[in-house]
């Protein structure tokens, strides 16, 4: 976007262009430049005032203000980066869309897109998949995919009809090769000893909780009332082992609700994912609850 | 110079501030300012300068800053009267949020001739005769003559003339919002009309102007009806919005949404809590026609008054001026605005239970009273932050006082 043009001219030294010579010498000279100077000082600031309501020109600090009108949440690259150009960019290009988006909140793959784009936009692959088994997907590179009425979704037991209006966020994050970790979250400490839980990061990911916690409002903000959001995954996968999210053949078996049962230890979850409660939990008895 | 930031554009500089800069740059050439006298030209010349730049233009500036922000615009509204018309625009323009306006209180007296005198319609015309609130003092004007009981023009007959020594006349009050509000008898003649008196039958009721956190709120809730898909905010805006629902009573609104059956309940109040069961059903109504997709099972419903009776200890110094009647006013005033915004369900931190907080009860007394009158206050009732479930609004109920202390600024100068 291409900067409005402005008055170039400084008033502070402009004055001799426009006043007769007995005015702007001596004491009138420094009268006039001092003058002068407030004049380009608070053109200056009208300017950048004119400006600051458009979020090409806005100063940094207008951002969190932008977020709230426009209900745009700005990408964790951005928050973590506010210098970031590329980051900027792409969220004054979401800001401009913001209408657009309105327009369509409640749906699926506008859900997906805000996730997507908080996330960190390319790279990142998002899933939702309801209680009917429909699935809404868009690609690492942004390409929207779907598949109708599988009836292949099984998290909980939690029988559908009448629980119909459940939803489940996957995320699969950008893998680095390179340096062998997830972006915009990495998998979570190793668990040995030195390993104390300061609040840092939350269980199955380095993410910070503050993070999370915007990622659980997006979604709380982008769907429909009448429906809840049970979770969200954050899959750490690597193409190495089958895909536990793939539409075509998921693995949850009914078991999800709980990461677990037995003596010894039975793992009724994929380990390789962090699992995000987004709302309250309803178990196969009915029982609402927040407890993992 | 660079790009200031957003909190530099708003913390702007005052006249003398840009007078003292003004100076300092004079200072800087050498210009000996130290020996101007009062009426220098030189002095006087920077002066209007500096009034004119940071005096007249500085508001404007800045109020054109914050109307492109509603927190910020919400912020000056708050502040600054001059900011409150920028509030309203950027709402009603950018939102297509309209604020709703003060009203002006409107009856119709009756009077009453018990004497001889004959009043023709000329004689009572309309901008004639004005009235009274026999409390408050505020002042109606007629705006028609005097009418028979059908509504049409006639005049005012003699007392031998009855039942014709009745007559009704329509007025309006000079003033707009609530102040001009008043119970049924409390408006009296103000002009004098020989052997007549009058009243007002009916309750009069005039509303103030929209405050800006409701326009703040309700600008932003103005993008949930822009979906099709029913999000959360959508249902609120709705069900808030008088053009759609035809009950300007309404003006809170809370919807859970996390059923997992498909199922959106939506609660609603109004300034005194409850709604009316028309109120109700207008609402259910639009957000059936506006905000709700297929599928979807919208439960509309009106909120349950939950009663908040406050007992307060108050020590404030002893040289505000206030009587121990206008503190408890002032309390009482400052607590009805607190609790009036209240949402429903109350205030909800992280998943925990909506409460009423004793911390936002002290902070209404605190903020009503300057930071230099007030020393401190003890919320004796309720003793802990109050629970209220989903459906609960909260409602103020009688404000009592332990006791009111002015303390002497000891040992002050």
């Amino acid at each position: 976007m291409t900067e409005p043009t402005r008055e170039r001219r400084r008033f502070r030294w402009s004055f001799k262009e426009l006043l007769p010579s007995w005015l702007s010498k001596g004491e009138g000279e420094a009268a006039w430049y001092a003058i002068g100077w407030l004049i380009d000082e608070r053109l200056h600031y009208y300017y950048w005032s004119l400006l600051s309501r458009y979020p090409s020109f806005a100063p940094v600090d207008a951002f969190p203000s932008f977020e709230r009108d426009r209900r745009i949440r700005r990408s964790i690259p951005f928050r973590r980066n506010p210098s970031s150009r590329t980051a900027r960019q792409g969220y004054v290009d979401r800001l401009i869309g913001w209408l657009g988006a309105a327009r369509v909140r409640g749906g699926a793959f506008a859900m997906l897109e805000q996730v997507r784009a908080y996330m960190g936009g390319d790279g990142i692959l998002v899933r939702f998949v309801d209680a009917s088994g429909n699935w809404y997907t868009i690609g690492r590179d942004g390409t929207k995919t779907y598949q109708l009425g599988t009836g292949n979704w099984y998290w909980d037991g939690v029988p559908n009809p009448p629980n119909w209006a459940r939803f489940w966020i996957i995320i699969y994050p950008r893998y680095l090769d390179e340096e062998a970790r997830y972006e915009p979250w990495d998998q979570p400490p190793p668990l040995d000893g030195s390993l104390k839980f300061d609040g840092s990061w939350v269980w199955g990911t380095n993410a910070p909780p503050e993070e999370v916690d915007v990622l659980r409002k997006i979604v709380e903000d982008e769907k429909p009332a009448g429906m809840r959001q049970e979770w969200i995954v954050y899959y750490f996968f690597d193409s190495s082992t089958p895909d536990a999210f793939d539409p075509a053949n998921p693995a949850p078996d009914g078991t999800w609700w709980s990461w677990g049962a037995g003596e010894p230890w039975d793992l009724n979850r994929a380990a390789n994912a962090a699992y995000i409660k987004a709302g309250p939990i309803v178990t196969p008895y009915g029982d609402a609850t927040d407890a993992d | 110079m660079s790009q200031p930031s957003l909190a530099d554009l708003f913390a702007s500089s005052t006249v003398a501030e840009a007078f003292d800069l003004a100076v300092a740059v004079c200072r800087s050439l050498k210009v000996p300012t130290d020996t101007w006298a009062p009426g220098d030209p030189l002095r006087t010349l920077l002066r209007f300068a500096a009034e004119y730049l940071a005096g007249a233009f500085e508001p404007i500036a800045r109020r054109y800053t914050a109307s492109a922000f509603l927190s910020f615009a919400r912020e000056q509204a708050e502040s600054d009267p001059g900011g409150y018309p920028w509030l309203v625009l950027l709402a009603y323009e950018l939102y297509g949020y309209e604020a709703d306006e003060a009203t002006f209180a409107t009856t119709r007296m009756k009077l009453t001739n018990a004497a001889g005198g004959l009043y023709t319609e000329a004689d009572l015309a309309a901008g004639n005769v004005s009235y009274q609130h026999t409390i408050t003092g505020k002042t109606y004007t007629a705006t028609s003559g005097p009418l028979d009981s059908d509504g049409n023009p006639a005049p005012l007959k003699p007392v031998t003339s009855a039942p014709d020594n009745v007559r009704y006349q329509d007025i309006v009050a000079d003033e707009a919002g609530s102040d001009s509000s008043a119970a049924a008898g409390e408006i009296v003649l103000l002009t004098a009309i020989p052997g007549v008196s009058a009243t007002n039958e009916a309750t009069v009721v005039a509303l103030d102007a929209e405050t800006p956190a409701s326009i703040e709120e309700g600008a932003r809730e103005s993008l949930g009806p822009l979906s099709s898909n029913g999000p959360a905010d959508a249902y609120n805006a709705v069900a808030k919005d008088r053009r759609l629902t035809g009950a300007p009573g309404i003006t809170r609104a809370r919807t859970y949404t996390d059923s997992t059956t498909g199922q959106a309940r939506v609660y609603l109040a109004g300034p005194s809590g409850a709604i009316t069961a028309d109120e109700r059903l207008r609402a259910e109504v639009a957000i059936v026609e506006w905000a709700t997709p297929g599928c979807v099972t919208p439960i509309v419903a009106s909120a349950i008054n939950r009663i908040i009776n406050l007992q307060l200890e108050l020590w404030l110094y002893d040289d505000t001026g206030l009587t121990e009647d206008e503190v408890k006013t002032i309390v009482q005033t400052a607590q009805l605005a607190h609790m009036v915004v209240r949402p429903i369900g109350g205030d909800i931190v992280d998943s925990d239970t909506g409460r009423i907080y004793i911390d936002g009860i002290r902070r209404a007394t605190s903020q009503a009273f300057t930071d230099r009158d007030f020393i401190k206050q003890l919320v004796v009732s309720p003793g802990a932050d109050v629970a209220l479930t989903e459906q609960e609004v909260a409602v103020l109920g009688t404000v009592s006082f332990v006791a009111i202390h002015f303390e002497p600024r000891k040992g002050e100068a």
